[in-house]
């Protein structure tokens, strides 16, 4: 094997275990919070709630790999497909993230039957009827959160743990602004997925079409819509803090 | 080229470098430390494990931070040998001084420091910052801050306000007399010092460091284990004692492969510390006052602060000494000892802060102050 792509191939399988690892905090740590904060022997507010699950991404991020290429969140991933133009990117990437939130949930299960023994989805309890509008909301939500995470990874500090506190706020004031209202699951798809499939009743009457358009394809419009706002706005260039400076220099 | 950067304008781009540097080098510590806030997180609601993971993080960081008072001069003066022979020793010290306290006092292996009023209780239930005490502990260690231990590890477990300070008078108590001992000791004594580290080191020295090393390290067993036993039950079973014992045994064989963790440094520093005879006379002085103190009375102190105004003492009996010298101005020497006695007091109002956080008791005793 040539060294470039013995190199490449290192760096994806470091990148997928960590990838995993990340995802299977991120959606423990997600659901034990919010089972602290539905249960009456713990004392969690609304909003020590929200900057818990801020900082559950920035351990989730900063814990298994320094390289902070971490995405978690698959829309995310797709977005910086699109950027890179390397669809590789979502073949490894996502799966990993759907094996990690799949162990997460298994292990909140098994706290959550333990100790708070709760039903995280009490915790929407702002019930919308339409679903377009619902399938908006996600739209919008995910396009903040793809701009947010280019404007901080990108744009502010390309990889470094700055740049991962202040994404770690921006979790908490999405999750702030989203956590109570019903069908909203950008921030942890998967996740939001497996719970319902444990919790399964058989009373479940979303049909195939909303489920899609609310959870798969609002979403993933909205990250085509924030790569082609970056690209307008920005182009290719990675850094306009700099721009006059490196101008100066060139010329 | 300096980029732009939020922090370092908030607290100045040479802080923010240093700082910056720090996180680089100590990357893969502070990725462990921020695991371990995890599972402090995930983990203290449940007592039964929660008592295990906070009895395993403070055990390391108890030793690691205290090995500077005990083992430090022992391994700075014994860099010529293997390191599995220190461990095989001090590890096995260990197990036999908690073992006699064990059978002594029916399960107990704190030498019954925490029969003492404030902390006989058992947990039955913890509070996050109880398990996330030894993890800044750890951090503080880190950063080479000999902070005590037993204010870090014991306050937040304090149930009354007099528990709390009990422990601190007669830290406070002990900081002063072995300031006073150390420096009558060596300023008294300077001459003949002088001539007992002069030319070639008799082979019997090398016995006698090793026997006072022991017993020193006995007596701060018998202070400090009660540092590490808060976390579980004031009586341990068969299983319990030898999980205890043997993992403490391991974490001493990892300290002495490391040959002594950050803090180490702190010890090299001071003056001629990695001579066997003068390390020697240091641990003897010490011990003898750790001796004294656990003879007089049952409640826990921080041996941190008297090896600290041991340390005190002798540097100021030395600088002011004829016959021995520091090789540092006066001010120096004045601006170490001060670097010490404000860590020790920055680590006091941390645990206290903490002790405060944990405790509602400790609050309202404090709002009625």
């Amino acid at each position: 094997m040539k060294l470039p792509l013995k190199r490449k191939s290192r760096t994806i399988i470091l990148n997928s275990i960590a990838e995993f690892a990340a995802s299977a905090i991120f959606s423990l740590l997600f659901f034990i919070f919010i089972s602290r904060h539905l249960s009456e022997s713990f004392e969690l507010y609304f909003i020590t709630l929200s900057f818990a699950i801020g900082l559950s991404y920035f351990v989730s991020v900063y814990i298994p790999f320094y390289t902070y290429r971490i995405h978690i969140i698959p829309f995310i991933t797709v977005l910086r497909a699109f950027q890179k133009k390397s669809f590789s990117l979502i073949i490894y990437k996502v799966p990993m993230q759907i094996i990690g939130a799949l162990v997460g949930v298994l292990l909140y299960q098994f706290v959550n039957d333990f100790t708070t023994k709760t039903d995280i989805h009490a915790i929407r309890n702002i019930g919308i009827s339409s679903v377009e509008f619902v399938a908006f909301l996600n739209f919008i939500f995910t396009a903040i959160l793809c701009y947010g995470f280019y404007i901080i990874r990108i744009i502010f500090k390309k990889r470094s743990t700055n740049g991962t506190v202040f994404l770690g706020l921006l979790i908490a004031i999405l999750f702030a602004l989203s956590g109570n209202i019903q069908g909203l699951t950008f921030l942890n798809p998967f996740g939001y997925l497996f719970t319902e499939v444990f919790n399964f009743t058989g009373s479940y009457n979303i049909k195939a079409g909303e489920f899609l358009l609310i959870h798969i394809i609002a979403p993933l419009l909205a990250t085509s819509l924030a790569y082609y706002f970056i690209n307008l706005r920005f182009g290719k260039q990675t850094n306009p803090f700099f721009k006059s400076r490196t101008r100066k220099k060139n010329s | 080229m300096s980029k732009f950067s939020l922090i370092s304008e908030v607290i100045g781009e040479k802080r923010y470098q240093s700082l910056r540097l720090f996180g680089i080098q100590e990357r893969t510590f502070i990725r462990l430390l921020t695991l371990f806030l995890v599972l402090a997180a995930v983990l203290y609601p449940y007592p039964r494990i929660a008592m295990w993971l906070g009895f395993m993080l403070a055990g390391y960081s108890a030793i690691a931070n205290d090995s500077i008072q005990t083992i430090g001069t022992f391994i700075a003066s014994n860099g010529d040998q293997k390191w599995w022979k220190l461990w095989l020793y001090i590890g096995g010290i260990f197990v036999l001084t908690v073992l006699y306290s064990w059978l002594m006092y029916d399960g107990d292996v704190s030498f019954q420091r925490l029969q003492s009023k404030g902390f006989s209780e058992s947990p039955t239930e913890f509070h996050f910052l109880q398990i996330a005490a030894p993890i800044i502990l750890l951090f503080i260690t880190r950063l080479k801050m000999p902070v005590s231990t037993t204010f870090m590890l014991l306050s937040c477990f304090s149930t009354s306000s007099a528990g709390l300070l009990g422990v601190t008078q007669k830290s406070l108590l002990g900081y002063g007399i072995a300031f006073m001992v150390a420096f009558l000791v060596w300023y008294s004594l300077s001459g003949a010092l002088k001539r007992l580290v002069k030319g070639k080191m008799h082979p019997m020295w090398r016995v006698a460091q090793w026997l006072i090393s022991g017993w020193l390290w006995s007596m701060w067993i018998t202070h400090d284990a009660a540092n590490i036993a808060i976390f579980l039950n004031r009586s341990l079973t068969v299983w319990d004692f030898i999980f205890f014992a043997s993992f403490i045994f391991v974490g001493l064989g990892i300290l002495f492969y490391l040959r002594g963790d950050k803090i180490q440094g702190i010890v090299q520093e001071k003056s001629e510390v990695a001579d066997v005879r003068t390390a020697s006379v240091i641990d003897l002085v010490y011990a003898l006052i750790l001796f004294v103190f656990k003879e007089w009375s049952d409640i826990p102190m921080s041996t941190t602060w008297i090896f600290l105004g041991l340390l005190g003492g002798r540097e100021i009996a030395i600088q002011f000494s004829k016959h021995l010298t520091t090789g540092r101005t006066a001010i120096l020497t004045f601006k170490m000892i001060g670097r010490d006695i404000l860590f020790a007091i920055i680590g006091l109002i941390i645990s206290v802060l903490i002790a405060l956080a944990v405790n509602p008791n400790l609050q309202e005793e404090l709002l009625g102050f």
